[in-house]
């Protein structure tokens, strides 16, 4: 009797772990026939000759990136890529956990060919994976201070995916239908006046007709660590260090417009639904914070020009009523939009010549051909980081916000690169959640963010 | 010697992959556990038993985690198992639709735990939250937000999905009695309450055992419902110890660091198991 238990007992243990397997085996990517892996060994010097056998001999590249939002477009541009070079494979993995995933597949046999990187930190990491990019043809029409987070001794590593720029995305319509102008605001003062306005007609009922979903201003989700901890905080550290990621990278931070920080999540939180009890907000994501925005039951939502796909496919008349304003910052700054590059494609050096000139052939493809350029532009929804886009004409109003901020130099460089990992959501998230769920003040929470940045910067 | 033949054939197809799979890696990862290594090609740093030392004297975050993850597996347990029991007791009677029951209460193990915490995460933060709103209990707003009440979500999701496979092996336990002892206590005179107390529950010992054991090595290396439910928020209050360490590898890129912290635990998981299995076999009664 007891050992029917145990029999019982023992394939069940056994369902369970094929079960486990199963689930974390879904994130794989697809498998891919590597036909050049047999040149493995194959030294640097021999790379000069490789572009001749990329022409003829069939070679997959694999391309790892985190951009879940073209997820799909990125793979239509690899089909097309191979459309026109028959003998080479673009297999695309889009992953959601990429730190994990791409260490996981960097030790495998099955490495990444283009993978993404951020910045000097993770040039450091990576230090010998990555392929000198400085002899490529598009090297010279990337815009002024773009490849910057990637130059390491004069030598460029990686591509500049796009770049990107968040602020208050906000409705026009809603803030039309109020008699509000939210483009001359500029201060926390003056965003504190025209949300209040937009308040007082939301709580008087004036907007029900036309909105009839509009129940608060904005929508801000704490619980998701990285849009407080990376982005909102994003803003002041650049204006501490006036957008220079070496001098952020240096090992420490001083927080000093901490306070401005703390009036700008203050005004977030006023005007959410849950300013009577803010510590609801720690259960609010980014896919609820988007969806408040489609669904039109918010007026406002700090994000960027990321969140044009996923609007637009939901609701595309919306799309055009949407605007981006620069987020209040502090005096000297304020009217001043956070525009960076976000991530970088990098070739692997350690991959063989093969495939590194293929990768090679691929990026250039992708940035500076018609058809290339047609999906970076169109079909992604990049804007621009090199010449070469001028005869596309700006659909996206997000992008044109943008794209109008930066024609102004109303810009500041982002400095995220220089965030030492692990902090901007586990720390600086971290600790304005605890201050929104009431557990521990502004002040405190700052200090433990300076300490923490030192001490993980020294690791 | 033929016997020596046959030993091995059955031996060897299990132990390769047993020291392929298991003891190799666990022998590389005690070795990473004392570097410096962050997870890229091979720069690891031999430094001793630094890691150790670290999490020991300053590691503020791991050791809270632990003990929410000891006070959440020893809740949990004793929720899962009393609820399974009861389970495998409803439906070892005789009553129409016994087999829908026994299949719709086994269904939620079938589902992955990632699935399941993402499910839930809908209904905790959508549906409960309506019936909060509605009935004006408060416990039910927004369940997620606060570390109590998401916990106790946790609870709920991994109770649900254990408590069917626990309650399986409940069953076939029960369905081993042999009747004529249920019958000896009937014609003794035993009603329903007495004939459970004093006759099943002694003779459920070796199902007892193994439940205790699932549960406890389930609990405590929880993961997936962890990430996909709460993430370990709000404010990292919900983190269990599995979902600390992989953010420690992961996120802070401290590979050695969290291979120590997986070594330690994997010592408190096997002491707590085998301290578990020698009580609990101790108490079974043989027929």
């Amino acid at each position: 009797m007891k050992r029917k238990v145990l029999a019982l007992a023992l394939a069940g243990a056994m369902v369970c772990s094929f079960a486990g397997c199963g689930s974390s085996a879904s994130s794989e990517a697809p498998a891919a026939e590597t036909a050049a892996a047999s040149g493995e060994a194959a030294p640097a010097a021999e790379e000069e000759a490789a572009p001749a056998a990329a022409d003829g001999e069939a070679v997959t590249i694999k391309l790892l990136h985190f951009k879940t939002e073209v997820a799909d477009q990125i793979e239509d541009a690899a089909k097309a890529y191979t459309a026109e070079h028959p003998n080479v494979t673009v297999a695309v993995t889009c992953s959601s956990d990429y730190n994990a995933d791409l260490k996981a597949a960097m030790s495998s046999s099955d490495m990444p060919t283009i993978y993404c990187l951020d910045g000097p930190e993770d040039l450091k990491e990576w230090d010998g994976y990555v392929e000198d990019l400085s002899a490529e043809p598009w090297v010279d029409s990337v815009f002024d201070g773009y490849l910057d987070n990637m130059t390491k001794d004069g030598k460029i590593y990686g591509l500049p995916m796009t770049v990107e720029g968040y602020g208050f995305i906000y409705n026009k319509a809603m803030f039309e239908a109020a008699g509000v102008d939210l483009t001359t605001c500029q201060t926390v003062e003056d965003f504190d006046a025209a949300f209040g306005t937009l308040k007082e007609k939301i709580d008087a009922g004036e907007l029900a007709d036309e909105f009839p979903a509009l129940t608060s201003v904005v929508s801000f989700p704490v619980g998701e660590g990285w849009v407080p901890g990376l982005h909102t905080s994003n803003i002041f550290l650049a204006a501490e260090f006036d957008g220079d990621v070496t001098a952020a990278s240096a090992g420490s931070i001083e927080f000093k417009y901490a306070d401005d920080f703390k009036k700008l999540v203050d005004l977030q939180v006023k005007y959410t639904e849950f300013a009577d009890d803010p510590t609801a907000l720690n259960a609010v994501d980014y896919s609820a914070q988007v969806s408040a925005l489609i669904t039109e039951s918010c007026a406002v939502i700090q994000q960027g020009n990321w969140v044009a796909s996923e609007v637009m496919n939901a609701d595309p008349d919306l799309f055009e009523k949407l605007d981006m304003v620069a987020m209040p910052i502090t005096e000297g700054y304020n009217g001043k939009l956070p525009v960076g590059v976000n991530t970088n494609l990098c070739v692997n050096a350690k991959a063989d010549a093969a495939q590194i000139a293929a990768a090679k052939d691929f990026l250039t493809w992708l940035y500076t051909s018609e058809t290339g350029k047609d999906f970076v532009y169109n079909q992604f929804g990049f804007i621009p980081v090199m010449s070469g886009y001028e005869d596309f004409e700006i659909t996206n109003p997000l992008i044109k916000a943008i794209m109008n901020y930066s024609a102004d130099g109303n810009t500041i460089n982002w400095v995220i690169s220089a965030y030492p990992s692990g902090w901007s959501d586990g720390v600086c998230g971290m600790n304005i959640q605890k201050y929104i769920g009431g557990q521990e003040s502004w002040e405190d929470g700052i200090a433990d963010d300076v300490a923490q940045w030192s001490a993980l910067a020294a690791q | 010697m033929k016997k020596k033949i046959t030993f091995w054939c059955f031996v060897l197809p299990l132990l390769i992959p047993f020291v392929i799979v298991v003891l190799i890696p666990a022998a590389m990862g005690f070795y990473y556990a004392l570097t410096d290594w962050n997870g890229v090609g091979s720069s690891a740093r031999f430094i001793g038993f630094e890691n150790f030392a670290y999490i020991f004297t300053q590691d503020k975050d791991f050791w809270l985690a632990f003990g929410r993850t000891a006070a959440f597996s020893a809740i949990a347990i004793v929720v899962i198992n009393i609820l399974a029991y009861l389970l495998a007791l409803l439906v070892t009677q005789h009553i129409r639709g016994v087999n829908f029951m026994r299949s719709a209460f086994f269904m939620p193990n079938l589902i992955g735990g990632l699935l399941l915490g993402f499910i839930w995460k809908f209904i905790f933060s959508q549906v409960i939250d309506s019936l909060g709103k509605a009935s004006g209990i408060g416990f039910f707003r927004n369940m997620l937000a606060k570390p109590g009440s998401a916990m106790f979500a946790l609870m709920v999701v991994v109770t649900w999905q254990l408590a069917g496979y626990m309650m399986l092996i409940y069953i076939s336990q029960i369905q081993n009695i042999p009747k004529s002892v249920i019958e000896a206590a009937m014609i003794d005179g035993a009603n329903p309450f007495q004939r459970l107390r004093y006759i099943i529950t002694p003779l459920m010992g070796p199902a007892f055992t193994i439940c205790l054991f699932f549960t406890i090595s389930n609990t405590f290396k929880l993961y997936d419902q962890n990430l996909s439910l709460t993430n370990g928020g709000p404010m990292r209050m919900t983190e269990l110890v599995s979902l600390d360490i992989y953010n420690t590898a992961f996120d802070y890129g401290m590979m050695g660091r969290a291979q120590a912290k997986a070594i330690l635990f994997l010592i408190a998981v096997v002491l707590i198991s085998v301290i578990q299995l020698n009580v609990t076999k101790k108490r079974e009664v043989e027929m």
